[in-house]
């Protein structure tokens, strides 16, 4: 119950950090993210791809 | 071989003042591979050195008259070289006009901006009304979600520090393994060696009567040559300043010993204060010691290209920029002249004056360097020395490099980036012009006495420290912070929060606009008169808005405060 609500903290208060090399690329509230995510399955994963191309780094942070 | 630099020397004169286009230098080089060729032939059918040089001056003849002849037909005839290479020469200026994907960038968030300007008070106003025809019900449902909100990022917060170990960060970082993958650097010497190589092809297309071939090849083996000779010069002064550190630090090390010799002849003596003056050696050689550590690792540097250039600063008005990944300094000059030094990783800049007009672009525009250049961190740095006393007029423009301003006195600057931060804070003793600064992602620093300040940005936060006339700062969720004096000073943004700072109480007017973000605005205590217009969708409850000055005070020199939110909270405080 603990990690489902945990879970849940994390989706409605968290915000997802993509940084390219030391500079912020994007920083999204995570429920944003996921509904890019409902919106283009197709955009996402290549989103995801290109992060990993580039070397990019991904956090998830405090608002 | 000395009448031979004689031969060099009088080729060098007479192309000295012309236009360093691709065409002239390779016409040089022509030349003094020629000039070489009949110098050693002479030579070797017996003439003495002297006789040899005179014979080769005399057959060129007239090289002067007939360069300028060659130019004005040129310029006459509006012709571009038909054999120029933009990388054939270092100094070659680009004709086409690159395009800018910050400016591209900047433009169309600008666009948006605008429609959010002209959709936002509608929107807002009929969230009031609906709000009104609902019995406040709106209100409710807004402040359920705002405090929801909250809540769980509260939670979200405690939960990221439990499973980060108080890191305050879940990362997942993609890139750890990739950072030695950097191009290996080339040295003077094997760029001597493909110039060598070049040369030699260039002598067989000769041998085969392809002279523009050889031409071209020629061209490119000087400026590989040129290249070579500037990051000799520049590895020379490292040497020289690091000679130099190094003697200072030896200097300090025989001081700290003098002074660790006293403190124990003090203390062997019995001297009283002698515990002290150990502590204080130690301290000394402990400052050192750092102080030699931080110099090392600010001397480290792995950029290929390295070099300085100089011009006169004569009626100098305008300095322009444009970058990539590169950092853009601009610093006072201790020369009295203007000094452009860089340090960068793909190719040296390419650097001109133009009448009063210093010009700085870097020297790769094709779109696939330029995309990539947007992710790209460490692009290297170009330093511009300006000397004071012209009031230069300054445009800067990098994708994802910094732009400094410090110490210089400026009439107008102008600085665009895309995700690189941009500090101005020019010569406080001479009042700028307008200071314009735009960024998508960067930060932004204005500290400046300046007649009108803008700033526009994406996600960056602005800090605005002035003595300004008019202050406009428009962001989209960047944080806005201002403090200092003005006349006027208008903030929007969507979801930034704003704080204003106002040591002198603002002339004309003070108006923010924000949809969810949050305003703070102080003013000093003797405030006589003002006007505040406090709109925000959570209607003027004691949690939404705060005026610690109280009623509006009407007169004639009223201060208009207007600060319109739709979830922010709004406040008016005493600074």
């Amino acid at each position: 119950m603990d990690q489902v609500k945990n879970a849940l903290a994390l989706f409605i208060g968290g915000r997802l950090l993509i940084e390219g090399q030391g500079r912020t690329f994007v920083k999204v509230p995570i429920w944003l993210t996921a509904l890019g995510v409902v919106w283009s399955f197709k955009l996402a994963v290549v989103t995801f791809l290109l992060i990993i191309a580039f070397g990019m780094k991904a956090s998830i942070v405090k608002a | 071989m000395k009448n031979y630099k004689l031969i060099r020397s009088m080729i060098d004169e007479a192309f000295s003042g012309m236009p360093m286009t691709a065409e002239n230098l390779a016409l040089r080089d022509e030349m003094l591979a020629n000039a070489q060729d009949r110098y050693e032939d002479a030579i070797a059918a017996g003439k003495s050195e002297s006789a040899a040089a005179a014979d080769v001056m005399a057959s060129l003849g007239d090289v002067r008259g007939l360069l300028e002849q060659m130019n004005a037909q040129k310029t006459g005839s509006d012709a571009e070289p038909a054999g120029a290479q933009p990388d054939a020469a270092p100094d070659a200026p680009k004709a086409a006009p690159q395009n800018d994907l910050g400016d591209a960038l900047g433009k169309a968030f600008g666009a948006l901006g605008d429609i959010g300007r002209a959709v936002v008070p509608q929107t807002k106003k009929f969230m009031r009304d609906v709000d009104k025809a609902t019995g406040g019900a709106l209100g409710d449902i807004g402040r359920a979600v705002n405090k929801g909100m909250r809540d769980a990022q509260k939670a979200a917060g405690e939960v990221i520090d439990k499973m980060s170990g108080d890191a305050g960060e879940l990362v997942f970082d993609f890139g750890g393994s990739r950072k030695e993958a950097q191009p290996a650097a080339r040295t003077p010497q094997e760029l001597r060696d493909e110039a060598a190589d070049l040369r030699a092809q260039a002598e067989i297309k000769q041998a085969v009567d392809d002279q523009e071939g050889a031409r071209q090849l020629r061209a490119k083996a000087y400026a590989l040559e040129t290249q070579a000779d500037a990051m000799e010069q520049a590895e020379a002064m490292r040497a020289a300043q690091a000679q130099a550190e190094h003697e200072s630090a030896q200097e300090a090390a025989r001081r700290t010993a003098e002074t660790l010799e006293d403190a124990i002849n003090g203390m062997e003596s019995g001297m009283p204060d002698a515990g002290d003056a150990f502590t204080g050696a130690v301290d000394d050689i402990t400052r050192d010691a750092e102080d030699a550590a931080s110099d090392a690792q600010y001397t480290k540097t792995d950029a290929p290209f390295t070099g300085s250039q100089s011009f006169s600063p004569a009626g100098l008005h305008d300095i322009d920029i444009q970058c990539d990944a590169v950092n853009v300094n601009l610093v006072p000059s201790e020369t009295g002249m203007i000094d452009v030094t860089w340090s960068v990783r793909e190719a040296a800049p390419v650097i001109r004056m133009e009448g009063h007009k210093l010009i700085v672009r870097r020297r790769s525009a094709d779109a696939i360097s330029s995309l990539f250049s947007i992710f790209q961190r460490d692009g290297g740095e170009i330093t511009v020395c300006v000397p004071r006393g012209y009031g230069v007029s300054c445009k800067a423009g990098t994708r994802s490099g910094a732009i400094q301003l410090r110490g210089i006195d400026c009439d107008d600057i102008k600085f665009n980036s895309t995700s690189g931060s941009i500090h101005i804070e020019p010569d406080a003793r001479v009042r700028a012009g307008t200071i314009d600064a735009s960024t998508v992602s960067g930060c932004i620093t204005v500290s400046a006495c300046a007649e009108d300040i803008n700033t526009q940005t994406v996600s960056g936060s602005t800090f605005i420290s002035c003595d300004a006339i008019d202050i406009e700062a428009d962001t989209v969720s960047g944080n806005v912070h201002v403090e200092g004096a003005c006349d006027s000073c208008d903030v929007d943004g969507v979801s930034a929060d704003v704080e204003l700072l106002f040591t002198v109480v603002p002339g004309k007017k003070v108006e923010i606009n924000t949809v969810s973000g949050s305003a703070r605005v102080a003013l000093p205590g003797d405030i006589r008169g003002f006007v505040a217009e406090l709109h925000g969708m959570m209607g003027a409850n004691e949690n939404a808005i705060i005026n610690e000055f109280g009623p509006n005070r009407y007169g004639t020199c009223a201060l208009p405060i207007k600060m319109d939110t739709l979830s922010g909270k709004l406040m008016i405080t005493r600074l």
